[in-house]
This record gives structure tokens, C-alpha cells and sequence, in this order.
């Protein structure tokens, strides 16, 4: 029997999947962690967990659901003979929620498990894909990953010793179908067949509050934290059978690529929690070299049958390493109200080469096949963030948060044969603002 | 404590599973008249070195106006025996072939490159002074042990029997419907004809004479044919001012002729007799220097009566399609056979050869299989 | 100051309802949880599970613990046309969700999540031609995933109120195909392809209420809002066709230029908007009988047949096409038939006895029947969108386990269902003659069985 994954169905949210997603890789999720440099794989409380570190939602002690909008604005440039200067990009914008809920277990568990919730969608579209010609320029792997659905479910336990285990998931769908065509008669019609099928990214997660340096109630300051995230790609695949059409001899059209891809990663960070403060410092490795890239051949070349088709670019991806560190300062008021304060810092190393092979296209005007650059634009980022937050404790059962980070473009030549090189440079803006409510 | 560990545990098993894609279902079995609309048949599901719809071709011999009857007792078999009228030396005649799979027919053109002796044998020719020295418009019909082969001549519609399974014929002395100068729409001598039993065992006859299409019946079929009325049965449809027509609308297909008809009785599931008829429909009258042609369809709920017809052809080709004959198997799958204009090896100098289009239009026929060894 | 921040708390919440939920196609015709399945359907003023998220959001608020349950159900159709069986698929997968229970300024509020997640696939977009027989009401519409988040608070002791807002996406996508083909051998052709496609949002309101007019009785009026997909899908061919494979070196023989651009418009998946109206009466302490008459505004349904446009501009090569080769010509229009249905009143009845109370756990049996009668006119022209009246008969068994462990301070609980669907056989008559389908005659029947497990905290 071909069982479903347990709360796949947030993904209808995904639905036709077409696009570069997971906005929380590039900016981080939740009202806390993108304000702290995207760390919390050692530090989460809250539904940040859910994404960060699963077993840090072992953390949970109350409902909590948390609204947000966040957004993103891009000044992405790419300089050179028959470049635009600047990209054009969209802004980014959409709606957050996150809920964190313990599991209220009596006996032995009781306090010790709790579920996280993580979600995003964009305000414009729910996914913008754009699988463009290769010779357009574009930052595919920042501007249009902002723009798609991100949902992610989590479960912690704590195990007792200072130990926290955790695991959850992301999820997305792919659209597989077809568009036949059908002449029948001299009238036209289709068959349209298209179906979503799920895919998926586990994510497990430990945490191990050290044994070492306490606080005067016995609270351990020390944690480290680990969490690993598999790969999530989801592929869109249509095919367009025109070819009962007419006498002409029309190929099967292949109108597929990989719309959303996301590196296989696992991230490791130590944390101190002391007296209101709380800092945290990690390194999070991204295996980028299993990208297989956007594009797919327009036609597929069946078994034993001579071809002659174009291949799309192959784009040799390298894997990169992203170091964070993140700073919060909690200030207690009256009736267990708090203020708090939060900076931090990340790189993010680009997975793309300096160096893009070319492509390859055919010229109607030549009436022959041709090179062309391939645009395949990134740049290593150096993100600065800060952010605030109010607890009202008893008084009120909200919070309010906010965060922003600049994303500064490293200055990058790209060798793009057979046209000149192009020069990269630009910066992103993004901001989130959350409210929560306990019940 | 255990019950409470095995929840988590459960929960996290089923993260670990997906959603996989399956063909969709639900349209298994449906029903149809199983008159189309068809699709010509593609390079996949023809012989190979046939060029698709082309199933029986032979430049000289110009196949054309086919009748089909099945060749197996099988009801989902598609295997046919088909008569086709082919150029003599002398004067038209009536060849027989055969195809296993409903498509690979014994003696076509790629047959004869394998199997030289694969001759389509002739099983009628004009033999009689009012066939005037041609045959044309096979009908075949089975009744009882015997084939009848009913054909157009040039003195009328005449009827040969068999009693070898349809690989000889003898035909009667006298034509069973000659032309009749008292009725004023049969401005030609009857031809076409397509003679089907109906549920009271009456046989009905559908012919052309001139640009419509009229019917007879007889009690016996080898005898006593009487024509039905005074008008026809079915006529082209009226002319049609092209200013009037919605946007993209096309005219009727068959103003200017109807021609060729192919009778189809059946009865359906509410118990009612439905009578359809396949017909060639002309776009331009006789006579006409370009004759645009396609197939289409009409019908009707009784023994007799004018027909209704479906607006749109079930095959068009552009490719001066013509005399439909067809297969109906399996319940729900036909072949439509039609003679069409082969312009595969000398666009120049076209010439007829059987083509073969599939229903349902939105399926496709298996791989073909081979060449029978016999006709 | 409680009372005061009160509206803001429901408006916090009706914003964050605004994030979640989705259609509901599937849990129509086979009803959602066991227990609720097992009894008609009629549950509307009697429902505080997971299932509350599809019957009655407003039902939450009766939640007492934080719940969470999971299940699976499997509906196999056995649907005829004249008498052979046209293999609908069939609506199989997992069910569940949770309840989180809490107090916002001391009023009860709660969060209901639930799902219904199908084997097979997440959702089938399916466009056929109006003329080819169909199960309207089964072939496709129920394979797709529902998933719902609501919210409820009880202002009042006599009175919840629940309701979210569903979402699903729209499809507007263009495809070009750029490059040259060879028309001789396709897999000799310099193709290349980019995709430009836009998922945009759909909404519609779902809403309930709950009236505890006395102990033994309550009432319940549900609204559901009108839901519909819409995939856009344009392909655009723009390429040399030549004779040959084009290389670095030329083309093969230049032809001319192919220029097609299909447009293809479906709307699917059509969920008409529905008003509930439940009752629910405790006759003594261990029977209940209910009775929910939902109002289905089918006369607004859009089926799912595809608005195709195909613009031709291919013009011939100098000397013709070779041998063979026919261009395709501009092809007529189709034009799309109105359906012919109309709205509907669907009763649905059910009871639950508890036939056996203990200290430690309960046994319930349950049953329930619902009538849907079909919307959808004789199907006498040329369309041919199927569909019988259909009975439901539903029983089901339940067992409850209280305080089973120490970690499991509320209760467990185990329901499963059966569901019996009849559809009588009629015979569909065509008035046209010569229409290409001709009669036919359809029926059949529908099983549907499945479990669901629950543990209350």
C-alpha cells in the first residue's frame, strides 16, 4: 500500500509547485532566528525550532500562535556588454504563521513533548516559477526562491539529561501531467491530465544542554545543537502531445525542469543562555554539488532511437559552508513582561562557479544551432540582521517581534563565454514583523 | 510509558512515506455508437514500412470504395476481410484481402516487397452485358453460410453469393436494383450500394444516385428490392452564406453531395432501432473542379425515415476521402476504412489506396502484427 | 481590559484563519472520521474532534483536551455504464488532525487542524471533451487532498462560533518552445523550452455556529463557501521546421516557420457553496439521534471540459510540403454546452447509542443514512456528465478507553465505519439519433470502509 506522509496536506499550499522556494534557507523563519543571523539550531524556544532544530520544541511550554508578514526587496545588478545592469526582480512579500503546541502527556512525558509549525506564502503569487532560456540573466537562486509556499512540521522530545531529540519535515508537491491534442475531424480537442504528487524533506534535530556552568537554579548555559535536513527538489513536468495535430511529424514536448531545489544540509552550533543573555554561533554545510540543475531537454530521446537534441547547460555546483552567529539580550520587566534585543551576521557562500559554461540554441536567422552565455547569475552574500521583541507576560497574552537583514552582494566577475564577462553586485533588504497569542 | 512512546514513533513512520503518481482511471468500457470520430492511424500503428493512414496500397491497382465484413466469429478480434474494388486490364474489378490485426492487409505494397506471390485475387468481375464491362461499390454481407456481394454496375446494383467463405462469387444474371427514369431525384443509375439485415429480418439497401441517397428494401435481399418513397433518405445539406456563420464556424461539409452511405443497424439499450448511415460528404456539387470530401454520420430512431445527421464529419484528411467501410470489435473499438488520395511517392500523381483511422479518436491502436499468409 | 482586547483576539484569529484550510471534495460523498461517517454525515450540532475543521468549525470550542487523531479510509467504486465496470479510480488515504484547546481572556478558544491526504496523488487536474462519458459527481473530483485549520471561541456558555477562510491555488503558466524541428524525424529537432507560471490565490469562507438550546438539544447552522481551480496553461511554439537536423554547421533543409500557440482554459474541481442546518438530540444519557439538511448550490457548478483555442500560422514552403505531410489548418471552434443542474437539499441522519458503559472504557454503535439526489438533468443531448441519486447507509462501531495509562491522562479511542453507496441504474435515452455516445445505462454502487484513532489529552 502506498501510504501518504502525515500532514502532507499542507501541501495543497504547494500546489503546481513551479519555482526556486524555500524562502526560510535564504532568509531563516520565524520572528527570532532571522533577527540572531539564522541561528537557533542551538538556541530556538519557539516555532523557530521547527525549522532550526525540531528538538528544540521540546522548549514549548504554552500555545503560541504567531502571525507575521515579512518581505524582501532586491538591487541585484549585472554589468557588462549586452547585460542590463540592473536584474530585473520582483519584491517578495507573504504572510507567516507559526503555532507551537506541547503535548500535554501526563506521567513521565509530562512537559517533555511539544509540535511546531512553520509556514509561508507568498501575498502576490503563491509560487512564481520562472525556468528561463539560459542566455537570460537571472538570479534564480535568490529572487524567485523568495517567492514560493514553505511548510514545515515538527516534533521535540526531551529526553531528560539535558538531551533533545527532534525530527519533522518540509513539503512541497511537483506537477506531473499532459496537454494531448487531439485533430480529430478537423475539430480540435484536448485531454488535459495533470496531477500533484508530494514531495518531501526530512529534518531530525538533537540538542544537548552541556553539563557544565550553571546557572544558580541549576539551568545548564551551555548547549550544542545538530540538525540535518534532507534535499527537496520538486520537479515540474508537463508534456505537450501535439502530435496527432496534423501529418506533421511534431516531437512529444518535455516542458519540465526542477522548480524548486533545496541543498541536503546539516548545521552544527553551540549557544550560552546567561543572566537575559543568549548567544549563539554555528556553521550550517550545504551540499549544493547535487544540484542537477533547472533545465531539461525539450525532447526526450527514447531508447534505441538516433537523436540529435539540444542539452541544456550542465552547471557544475560546488557545496558550500555558511557560518552564523547571533546575539540576544532579554530584558526583564514586571509581571514577567520582557523586552528583548537581537543582532547577528551570516555568509553565505555562493554554490555557483565564476566561470559558466556555455549553451547552446538555434539561430533563426542563421538557421543554425549557436552558443550562448549562460546567465546563471549568483554572488556570496554577507548578511547583517537585528531585531526586537515584547513579551507582555501577564499583563497581555501577545508578543510582537520584528527583524531585518541586509544581504550584501560580494563584487563578482562571471566569465559567461561566449559573451564578455559580467560583473555582479547588489544587495537585498529583507524585514519580518510577528505578533503572537497564547491561549 | 510505552503507549506514550509509540505515538511519536508512529507519527514519525508515516512523515517517512509520499504521494506517488498513478495513471488516473474512470474511463474504462464506455459507451459509444462506435461510429467514431476517428483518427488516422500513425506510424506506430501501421506496418512497418506503410506510410500512415495508408494500410493497402498498390499504385497500380489504385484500391479504392472498400467493404469490410469480419473475418472471425471472435467479437473483439479485429481481424477483416475486405473487398476493394482495384483497376483491372480490363475494366474495374473486386479484390478480396485479409488482415489479422485489422491493418497488415495480405498484398500490400510491403507485403508483395517480402512476399512476391501475395496477390490480392480478384473474386468478381464484370462478366455480364449491363455491368458494362466494370464493377464498383462492394457491399459484402453475411447470410447464413453464405457471403453476399452486392456491387454497382453500369445498369444497376447487382448481387454475387459465395459459399466458400467469400473467396468466389457467383453473380445473378440480373441486376437486384436497376435504375428507375420514374423517379426524378435518381438522375444516375444507383450505385454505392450498402445492404444491411435489420432486427425483422427485412434487408434494407442505402445507394447513391446522383448527389443524394436513397433506400430500398426487400424480404429476401436476392430479390424484390423496392425502393422506399419517391424522395431520398438523405441529401446534402442547404447551402450555407458564409457571412452568417459565428466566427471560425465552418460551412456544412457536405453541400454539395452525399454519396457512398454504409449502414449500420443496431439496437440500444432503451430497446429502440437505431438506423446510422456513414456517408461521403462533398463540399462542392458534381461536376465541380475541387471536391473538398470528409466522412460524417447520420441516423435515425426507425426502419424508415429521413436521417439526422451529425454536423461535424467523424474523419476528415483532406486527401479526397471517400466510401467508408467499417470494423467494429471489442465492444467499444472500430477501423474505418476509406479510399484516400496517396501522394507518398509522387506528390504529381496521386492515386487511391485504403487508409485507416482508429476509434476512440483518444486511444491508440496496439503494434501491428504481420502479414496473413492467405486471403 | 479582558473584555475589551476580546474583539481583537477574534480578529487575531480570523487573520490567522486567513492562512489555512482547503477544499472539500472527497470528504462529501465519504464523510470525514469514522465516527462521523459512520453516522450519515449528520453531525453538524454534534462534532468537537478533528472532523469539527469539515462539519462544524464552531464545534472546537466543546473540545476539552488537546486531541489527536489519525485514521484511514478507503471508497472503491463499482459504477456501470452499460453494465461494465468503467474503473473510477479509487479515493483512498489517510485522515486525522488535532485539537488544541485553550482560553483566550478566559473565554474557551481552540484550533482545529485536519486533513484527508490521498494515496495516490495530492489532486488529479482532469479536462475531458463534453461529449465522453464521465462519473461526474466520482471520476475525479474526490482525488484531492483536503486540508482545513479553523478556529472557535464560545462567547457565550450557550454558544460557539468557529469558522476559517480556505485557500487553494490557481494556475496561470506559459510555456514557450523555441528552436527547429525536423519534421521528417522529431528526435532530430533543436528544441529548447522556458516556462513562466504564476500560482495565485483562491479563497472562500467556511463558517459555523452552535446553539445549545437545552442540555439534550442543539442546534447548528454551517456555511460553506463555492471553491473552483483554474488552470491556465498557453503553450507557444514558435520554430523552423526543416527537413533534417539543424548543427553548428546549417540547418537541414529550411522549410518555413511554425507558429502554433494553444490555449488551454479548465476550471475544475468545483465545489458549490453549502449551508448546513443540524440538529441534535440527546434522547437519555447514552443515545443520540441527529439530522443535518445541507443546501447544495449546484446550479452554479462549472464542469470541468477545457476552453481550448489553437492559432495556426505555418505558412507552406516554396515548392509545397514533401510527400506526406499535411499541415494541420485552423480548426473549428468548440463551443461549450451549458451543464443542466440544479441545486439540491441533502437530508442526512444518524444515531449513536453507547451500548455498554464501564469505569474504564465505552462501546459504542452508530448508523446513519443520506440521500444525495443527483443535480445533474438528464443527460439526453450531447453531453454526457453521469451521475445517479445516491443512498448512503452507514454503520460503525466505536470503543472508547478512559484513563489508559499514566502518560495518557485523558482517553483513547477506536471508530470504524462502513458506508454503503447505491446508485440505482437508469437508463440515459438520446434524443439526437445520430449522437456519437448514444443511450446508455449506468449505476452501481460504492463501499467505503475505514478506522480512526484518537487520543485525548
Amino acid at each position: 500500500m502506498r501510504l501518504t506522509g502525515l500532514c502532507l496536506g499542507l501541501l495543497l499550499f504547494a500546489w503546481p509547485s513551479l519555482a526556486q522556494a524555500s524562502p526560510e534557507d535564504l532568509f531563516g523563519w520565524g520572528p527570532r532566528s532571522p533577527a540572531m543571523g539564522g541561528t537557533g539550531a542551538a538556541s530556538s524556544s519557539g516555532a523557530d525550532a521547527t525549522y532550526t532544530n525540531p528538538a528544540l520544541l521540546s522548549r514549548v511550554h504554552h500555545n503560541l500562535l504567531t502571525l507575521g508578514f515579512q518581505g524582501a526587496a532586491f538591487d541585484l545588478h549585472a554589468d557588462g556588454s549586452g547585460l542590463p545592469g540592473r536584474v530585473s526582480t520582483l519584491p517578495a512579500h507573504g504572510l507567516v504563521v507559526g503555532a507551537e503546541v506541547p503535548i500535554p502527556f501526563g506521567g513521565i512525558l509530562k512537559d517533555r513533548i511539544a509540535a511546531g509549525m512553520a509556514f509561508y506564502t507568498p501575498s502576490d503569487a503563491l509560487v512564481r516559477g520562472r525556468i528561463l532560456y539560459p542566455e537570460t540573466p537571472e538570479y534564480a537562486l535568490l529572487a524567485d526562491r523568495a517567492q514560493s509556499l514553505a511548510v514545515r512540521l515538527g516534533l521535540g522530545a526531551d529526553l531528560g539529561w539535558g538531551i533533545r531529540v527532534g525530527a519533522g519535515f518540509a513539503a512541497l508537491a511537483q506537477l506531473v501531467g499532459s496537454i494531448v491534442i487531439v485533430n480529430t475531424a478537423g475539430s480540435v480537442g484536448s485531454h488535459v491530465d495533470d496531477q500533484l504528487v508530494a514531495t518531501y524533506a526530512p529534518t531530525f534535530g538533537a540538542a544537548w544542554d552541556l553539563p557544565f556552568d550553571r546557572a544558580d537554579d541549576g539551568t545548564r548555559r551551555w548547549r550544542v545543537g545538530l540538525t540535518w535536513r534532507g534535499s527537496i527538489d520538486a520537479r515540474f513536468g508537463v508534456e505537450v502531445d501535439a502530435s496527432k495535430l496534423s501529418t506533421l511529424n511534431l516531437p512529444v514536448f518535455n516542458i519540465a525542469g526542477i522548480a524548486q531545489y533545496d541543498p541536503q544540509q546539516l548545521l552544527f552550533e553551540v549557544a550560552r543562555e546567561w543572566d537575559g543573555w543568549t548567544a549563539a554561533a554555528g556553521v550550517t554545510w550545504k551540499n549544493w554539488s547535487a544540484y542537477p540543475g533547472v533545465l531539461e531537454p525539450t525532447i526526450l530521446c527514447p531508447a534505441g532511437q538516433d537523436c540529435s537534441l539540444l542539452s541544456p547547460p550542465s552547471i557544475k555546483y560546488s557545496d558550500t559552508l555558511v557560518p552564523r552567529v547571533g546575539l540576544e539580550r532579554s530584558i526583564a520587566l514586571a509581571h514577567h513582561a520582557a523586552i528583548k534585543v537581537r543582532g547577528g551576521f551570516f555568509l553565505e557562500p555562493t554554490p555557483v562557479p565564476s566561470s559558466l559554461p556555455s549553451s547552446q540554441a538555434y539561430d533563426a536567422t542563421k538557421k543554425e544551432l549557436v552558443d550562448v552565455p549562460t546567465r546563471f547569475f549568483d554572488a556570496t552574500r554577507y548578511v547583517f540582521s537585528l531585531g526586537a521583541g515584547v513579551d507582555f507576560g501577564d499583563e497581555l497574552p501577545f508578543t510582537l517581534d520584528f527583524w531585518a537583514q541586509y544581504h550584501l552582494l560580494a563584487s563578482t566577475t562571471v566569465t559567461t563565454d561566449p559573451a564578455p564577462a559580467a560583473q555582479l553586485s547588489g544587495n537585498v533588504l529583507a524585514y519580518g514583523l510577528f505578533a503572537g497569542v497564547r491561549f | 510509558m510505552r503507549t506514550a512512546l509509540y505515538l511519536p514513533v508512529a507519527l514519525l513512520g508515516t512523515i517517512a512515506c509520499g504521494t506517488i503518481a498513478s495513471p488516473g482511471g474512470g474511463d474504462l468500457n464506455l459507451p459509444t455508437a462506435n461510429v467514431g470520430p476517428f483518427t488516422p492511424l500513425s506510424q506506430a500503428e501501421v506496418a512497418a514500412g506503410d506510410v500512415p493512414p495508408f494500410v493497402f496500397l498498390q499504385e497500380a491497382a489504385a484500391y479504392r470504395e472498400p467493404s469490410a465484413v469480419a473475418a472471425s466469429d471472435d467479437a473483439s478480434s479485429p481481424a477483416v476481410i475486405l473487398y476493394a474494388v482495384a483497376t483491372g486490364a480490363s475494366g474495374n474489378v473486386i479484390v478480396r484481402t485479409r488482415a489479422d490485426d485489422g491493418r497488415s492487409f495480405y498484398g500490400d505494397s510491403v507485403d508483395q516487397q517480402s512476399n512476391a506471390s501475395h496477390r490480392p485475387p480478384v473474386v468478381l468481375k464484370a462478366s455480364q452485358a449491363w455491368e458494362g464491362g466494370s464493377v464498383s461499390g462492394p457491399s459484402a454481407l453475411r447470410v447464413g453460410s453464405e457471403v453476399w456481394l452486392y456491387y454497382a454496375a453500369a445498369g444497376g446494383i447487382g448481387l454475387a453469393k459465395s459459399n466458400d467463405g467469400g473467396m468466389t462469387f457467383q453473380a445473378l444474371p440480373q441486376p437486384v436494383l436497376a435504375p428507375d427514369h420514374g423517379v426524378g431525384w435518381e438522375f444516375t443509375p444507383p450505385r454505392a450500394p450498402s445492404v444491411a439485415v435489420f432486427p425483422d429480418g427485412s434487408f434494407h439497401m442505402l445507394y447513391a444516385s446522383g448527389d443524394a441517397i436513397g433506400e430500398a428494401v426487400s424480404a429476401s435481399g436476392d430479390g424484390g428490392w423496392q425502393r422506399v418513397g419517391g424522395a431520398p433518405v438523405l441529401t446534402a445539406s442547404p447551402r450555407v452564406d458564409p457571412s452568417t456563420l459565428p466566427e471560425g464556424a465552418p460551412p456544412p461539409f457536405d453541400e454539395g453531395a452525399v454519396d457512398d452511405p454504409l449502414l449500420v443497424p443496431s439496437v440500444d439499450v432503451a430497446g429502440r432501432l437505431v438506423v446510422r448511415v456513414l456517408y461521403t460528404g462533398y463540399a462542392a456539387p458534381i461536376g465541380a473542379s475541387s471536391r473538398p470530401s470528409a466522412i460524417g454520420v447520420a441516423a435515425r430512431f426507425d426502419a424508415s425515415g429521413v436521417f439526422t445527421k451529425q454536423s461535424s464529419p467523424v474523419y476528415s484528411a483532406q486527401s479526397g476521402e471517400a466510401a467508408p467501410a467499417l470494423l467494429q470489435f471489442g465492444g467499444d473499438q472500430a477501423l474505418l476504412y476509406v479510399q484516400q488520395l496517396n501522394s507518398a511517392l509522387d506528390m504529381a500523381h496521386p492515386f487511391f489506396a485504403i487508409a485507416a483511422a482508429y476509434a476512440p479518436a483518444s486511444s491508440m491502436l496496439g503494434a501491428p502484427g504481420a502479414f496473413p499468409s492467405s486471403p | 481590559m479582558a473584555r475589551r482586547l476580546f474583539p481583537c483576539a477574534l480578529g487575531a484569529a480570523a487573520i490567522f484563519l486567513a492562512s489555512s484550510n482547503a477544499a472539500a471534495n472527497p470528504l462529501d460523498p465519504f464523510g470525514f472520521g469514522s465516527r462521523e461517517t459512520a453516522m450519515g454525515g449528520a453531525v453538524s450540532a454534534d462534532v468537537s474532534d478533528f472532523s469539527a475543521s469539515y462539519y462544524n468549525p464552531a464545534g472546537l470550542a466543546k473540545a476539552h483536551g488537546f486531541e489527536l487523531s489519525i485514521g484511514y479510509f478507503r471508497a472503491d467504486h463499482f459504477l456501470y455504464m452499460n453494465g461494465k465496470d468503467n474503473g473510477v479510480d479509487p479515493v483512498k488515504g489517510m485522515v486525522g488532525g488535532a485539537v488544541v484547546p485553550g482560553k483566550i481572556f478566559d473565554f474557551p478558544f481552540a484550533i482545529g487542524v485536519g486533513f484527508h491526504v490521498p494515496d495516490d496523488r495530492l489532486t488529479r487536474v482532469r479536462a475531458l471533451p463534453q461529449a465522453q462519458p464521465r462519473w461526474e459527481m466520482y471520476d475525479n473530483r474526490n482525488q484531492r487532498l483536503w486540508f482545513g485549520v479553523d478556529a472557535a471561541i464560545s462567547p457565550l456558555p450557550w454558544l460557539q462560533l468557529g469558522g476559517g477562510v480556505t485557500f487553494m491555488a490557481a494556475t496561470i503558466a506559459t510555456l514557450d518552445i523555441s528552436g527547429d524541428v525536423d519534421i521528417l524525424n522529431p528526435y532530430q529537432s533543436s528544441l529548447r523550452h522556458q516556462v513562466n507560471a504564476d500560482l495565485t490565490l483562491v479563497a472562500y469562507p467556511d463558517f459555523g455556529a452552535r446553539i445549545e438550546l437545552s442540555k439534550a438539544i442543539a442546534m447548528a447552522l454551517v456555511y460553506r463557501g463555492q471553491f473552483k481551480l483554474d488552470l491556465n496553461v498557453n503553450a507557444n511554439v514558435d520554430a523552423g521546421a526543416a527537413v533534417g537536423p539543424a548543427s553548428s554547421s546549417g540547418a537541414g533543409s529550411d522549410l518555413t516557420r511554425l507558429r502554433i500557440a494553444l490555449a488551454t482554459d479548465t476550471i475544475d474541481s468545483f465545489l458549490p457553496q453549502q449551508v448546513v442546518l443540524g440538529w441534535s438530540w440527546k434522547l437519555s444519557d447514552d443515545l443520540k439521534t441527529n439530522l443535518d439538511v445541507t443546501w447544495v448550490n449546484w446550479s452554479a457548478y462549472i464542469p470541468p471540459v477545457t476552453k481550448l483555442q489553437t492559432n495556426l500560422n505555418i505558412p507552406p514552403p516554396k515548392g509545397g510540403w514533401p510527400a506526406g505531410i499535411k499541415p494541420p489548418t485552423p480548426p473549428a471552434p468548440v463551443s461549450i454546452i451549458p451543464i443542466q443542474i440544479e441545486d439540491r437539499i441533502v437530508p442526512h441522519l444518524g444515531a449513536e447509542w453507547r451500548a455498554i458503559a464501564r469505569s474504564t472504557w465505552q462501546g459504542f454503535l452508530r448508523g446513519g443514512y443520506e440521500y444525495d439526489k443527483s443535480p445533474i438533468g438528464a443527460q439526453t443531448g450531447a453531453t454526457n456528465y453521469v451521475d445517479r441519486d445516491r443512498h448512503a447507509f452507514s454503520a460503525g462501531v466505536g470503543l472508547r478507553l478512559l484513563h489508559p495509562a499514566t502518560v495518557l491522562p485523558g482517553d483513547v479511542r477506536f471508530d470504524v465505519h462502513g458506508q454503503l453507496s447505491v446508485l440505482p441504474t437508469g437508463t440515459t435515452v438520446k434524443q439526437d439519433p445520430s449522437d456519437l455516445i448514444g443511450s446508455y445505462t449506468a449505476g452501481g454502487h460504492i463501499w467505503n470502509v475505514g478506522a480512526t484513532a484518537t487520543v485525548g489529552f
